[in-house]
């Protein structure tokens, strides 16, 4: 994969910026992990994340002068958290560690004046090992003695122990004059001019105003070797004289490795941040006025820092449950996704990432940037398959059931009756076949009836091995459905599932489609009015087709006047957990999309697409296809309680459409499928745990078929069980059984795995045929 | 996975063409090209290996996983 690809979908995603409170701090103090820690009660741990920015945070707190306050998103709405009180609360509830003295350098370092850019200075540069020599100009403490009027008398002395505990020393200037600047120099690597100390006198040392002009990055000057804090008349002179001790700190931290003091110093100053935060529901809420502004409560702090906006952006995490369950966001996953997909020896532990995505593209929109996670995952996949690195398990099932599908004792395509060529062809799609084959039947009927001139084709359109990644095999289906196509002259395709369409549309661009919907939208009414009051679902795959949104609310408007909408819907809606396969490859979470998609609508819901409505039904949601309302097959309040079919239900179902309809339209009779040569009794029960593991009854059949012939391989002479096993494809499939009295099969138990054991069915046996190659060879129409 | 897979209860279950009980043997289980040594229950005589449910959906299934995503 093309690294341009990863950028591209990193530099949209904006999760990792800072807010504008700590991008504008001079200092960048982490503001939100501070009010995240008082709001949980844990001022150490505040105090820890302070110390990480600000430099001599105990004396630092009571100073600083809030740059952050008119950055705040607050500012605008009430006024800016007042985070310098935030930090003196923290500073005043918590204790000041010293650190472990680093082994002394030779590298020392002269300040001359004692006002806080000496003192940050001094303690930032002695932790890294190199010794300051304090040159008092005037009263220690320069500045600060005055400012620090309403704090203990404790702070500066306890700065002043700090100092000296870092092994830094003072001394008194002589005098100052260019001499004791020249000798200084001589003397010390560098020097540190504190001009916030009132009684330092550049001018005296003969310092020139243009060597006096400080550089924004390094704090130094244009006389060598000095370094420069400024003066207390600038805006914010303690926030600049702390930047300036940290800034002079990184510049001779590499002046004394031999790297250029501005080397790798693009994020110390001030920024825009590009983090997208969305404050549209914020509520103004005064700032707290302290009873005493000198020592804030703990309640009162609390309330100002629940006025903290958490300023984070959360667009996409608000709304894809995949986000959250990897606990992701896509800056995050581009990386794990990409790392996984170079990998090239090792374990590709963000698989599961990549093929349990629904590339339902709801991220892409909720993003303000546009990230578009779905088309990365596209990419991911393709490629995965194309170096033969996907998880065969991941998808395995869904692309069984596409060939199934298009198997032909399933698949099928027939002009209208009695017509060589017809100008329309029904294409219902696979699923709503499995799931609605009589109510598809009836709206065959009535499309032919009312509008004529019309065929039917059944079969998978080949979504599956799109979604999947597979191009061999969507190639594949697509072109057998170009060849009918082309071979009966052209017809207009009429579907009815959303993710058809989009199949359709990408991959068949050459074929006129139209909505069933819109059709019957303009057909005379098949059914009557409904009175149900119903939530409108739109399937992720009809996000973007507005007129075919437009027209099933048409429909929905004439055939169920009472339907509302759901919380999500038209670009904004939400999957039901299949687009992408996703709960094939990861069924949890799948089961966690449908949860939460039936979470936006009170009344029972209706959708467009019936896997839609099937997940639905999974959770236990009473639920509809459009269809249900426009063909009414029996009650509709029992029917929106009905259980999806199952997996064996599906593939029997198609087959039967096939018959069925071959049956009702062309008076094509076939012949009944032989019944399997013993009887099998699955119990209800185990029913659940086929579905969950994907195991069919005819898988059943076929083990039990082949026990009956060479008897089963192991039995218990207990439970009078018995055990036998098959491996029709990569699964070896178990089934436990019994037979009873009246020569039945009673199966109790059944289970699969993928891996082979001595003995197996299976063992030694060539790889099984690629899914595209099976797909040539099975997969005829 | 480890070698000795604990507490399989194979009671009562013997191979049904060799009528005879089975014993845990260490065999060699392979998947997408890779062989490990598990002690899975067999047939005393002919071989043959049963796997249980619980180890299908256990730790068959941890490694199936892990081989899949190597």
């Amino acid at each position: 994969m093309d690294k341009a690809v990863l950028l591209a979908l990193e530099d949209r995603c904006t999760y990792e910026e800072p807010p504008a409170c700590q991008s504008f701090c001079p200092l960048h103090v982490d503001a939100r992990a501070i009010v995240q820690k008082i709001l949980e009660g844990k001022p150490a741990e505040a105090r820890k994340t302070l110390d990480r920015q600000m430099p001599l945070a105990q004396l630092a707190g009571w100073l600083c002068e809030g740059a952050c306050r008119e950055r705040c998103l607050r500012h605008g709405l009430d006024s800016g958290v007042n985070l310098p009180l935030l930090e003196l609360y923290v500073i005043q509830n918590s204790k000041t560690i010293k650190p472990f003295p680093m082994p002394a350098s030779s590298n020392k370092v002269a300040a001359l004046g004692s006002s806080l850019g000496a003192l940050v200075l001094a303690s930032e540069l002695s932790r890294k090992g190199h010794k300051v020599t304090i040159y008092l100009t005037g009263p220690q403490g320069g500045s600060l003695l005055k400012v620090l009027e309403r704090a203990p008398e404790t702070v500066l002395a306890e700065t002043w122990d700090l100092i000296h505990f870092l092994g830094n020393s003072i001394e008194t200037a002589p005098a100052q004059t260019p001499e004791f600047l020249a000798e200084l120099l001589g003397q010390y690597r560098a020097v540190f001019i504190d001009q916030g100390d009132p009684s330092v006198s550049p001018s005296a040392l003969g310092l020139t105003a243009e060597e006096l002009v400080i550089d924004p990055v390094t704090s130094g000057s244009l006389r060598e070797n000095v370094y420069l804090a400024p003066p207390s008349s600038v805006d914010r002179p303690f926030l600049a004289a702390l930047v300036a001790g940290k800034a002079t700190m990184g510049s001779l931290d590499r002046f004394f490795q031999g790297v250029k003091p501005n080397v790798a110093r693009e994020k110390e100053a001030v920024f825009p941040t590009t983090l997208m935060v969305d404050i549209s529901q914020a509520q103004p809420e005064e700032a707290i006025d302290p009873v005493n502004p000198f020592e804030p409560t703990a309640d009162e702090i609390k309330a100002e820092a629940n006025r903290c906006l958490k300023c984070a952006c959360q667009a996409c995490l608000a709304v894809c449950p995949h986000l959250r369950y990897f606990k992701g966001y896509p800056k995050k996953y581009a990386r794990e996704m990409y790392n996984n997909i170079i990998t090239a020896y090792g374990i590709r532990t963000s698989n599961i990432i990549i093929t349990s995505c629904l590339e339902c593209d709801l991220c892409k929109e909720v993003c303000p940037n546009g990230a578009d996670v779905a088309e990365f995952v596209r990419k991911a996949r393709k490629e995965m398959i194309d170096t033969n690195h996907m998880p065969a398990a991941a998808h395995e099932y869904a692309l069984e059931d596409l060939l199934s599908a298009n198997a032909p004792d399933t698949a099928f395509f027939r002009s209208a009756p009695n017509q060589e060529k017809s100008e329309r062809v029904f294409f219902p799609g696979c699923q709503l076949v499995a799931a609605r084959t009589e109510t598809v039947l009836k709206a065959y009927a009535h499309l032919n009836q009312t509008l004529g001139s019309v065929g039917l084709m059944s079969s998978c359109c080949g979504a599956p091995a799109r979604w999947s990644g597979r191009s061999g095999l969507t190639s594949q289906v697509a072109k057998t459905i170009r060849h009918l196509w082309a071979e009966n002259g052209e017809p207009v395709f009429i579907l009815a599932c959303p993710s058809c369409q989009l199949f359709f549309q990408a991959e068949l661009p050459e074929i006129k489609i139209m909505s069933l919907w819109d059709v019957l939208a303009q057909l005379p009414p098949p059914a009557p009015v409904q009175s149900l009051a119903l939530t409108l679902h739109d399937p992720c795959a009809a996000r973007y087709d507005q007129a075919l949104q437009k027209n099933v609310r048409r429909l929905l408007t004439v055939f169920a006047p009472k339907f509302t909408e759901q919380k999500f819907s038209g670009r904004l809606t939400k999957c039901c957990g299949y687009g992408g396969l996703g709960a094939h490859a990861n069924e949890p979470l799948g089961f966690a999309f449908a949860q939460d998609t039936v979470a936006g609508g009170a009344a029972p819901l209706i959708s467009y697409c019936v896997m839609c409505r099937d997940r639905f039904s999974q959770t236990g949601a009473a639920s509809l296809h459009l269809l249900d309302i426009l063909f009414p097959e029996g009650d509709l309040p029992a029917v929106m309680k009905r259980a999806g079919a199952n997996l064996t239900e599906k593939r029997d179902n198609r087959r039967l459409f096939r018959r069925l309809a071959l049956s009702a339209f062309w008076r094509e009779e076939e012949p009944m499928p032989t019944p399997p040569p013993h009887e099998i009794v699955i119990p209800d029960q185990l029913w659940a745990k086929m579905e969950k593991r994907r195991v069919l009854r005819s898988d059943i059949e076929s083990v039990i078929a082949e026990a009956a012939k060479n008897g089963p391989l192991f039995f218990n002479q207990i439970s009078g069980h018995s055990l036998a096993n098959l491996r029709p494809r990569q699964v070896t499939f178990w089934v436990e059984y019994e037979k009873d009295p009246a020569g039945r099969f009673i199966v109790h138990d059944v289970w699969c795995h993928r891996m082979v054991a001595p003995g197996s069915p299976g063992e030694g046996a060539e790889s099984p045929a690629t899914l595209e190659g099976y797909a040539r060879t099975g997969g005829r129409v | 996975m480890d070698r000795k897979i604990p507490d399989i209860d194979i009671t009562g279950w013997i191979c049904h063409k060799c009528q005879s009980p089975l014993t845990m043997v260490q065999v060699n289980v392979t998947y997408m090209g890779a062989s490990f040594e598990v002690e899975l229950p067999s047939c005393a005589q002919c071989g043959l290996t049963m796997i249980p449910e619980f180890l299908a959906f256990g730790k068959m299934l941890d490694v199936e996983k892990l081989l899949e995503d190597k």
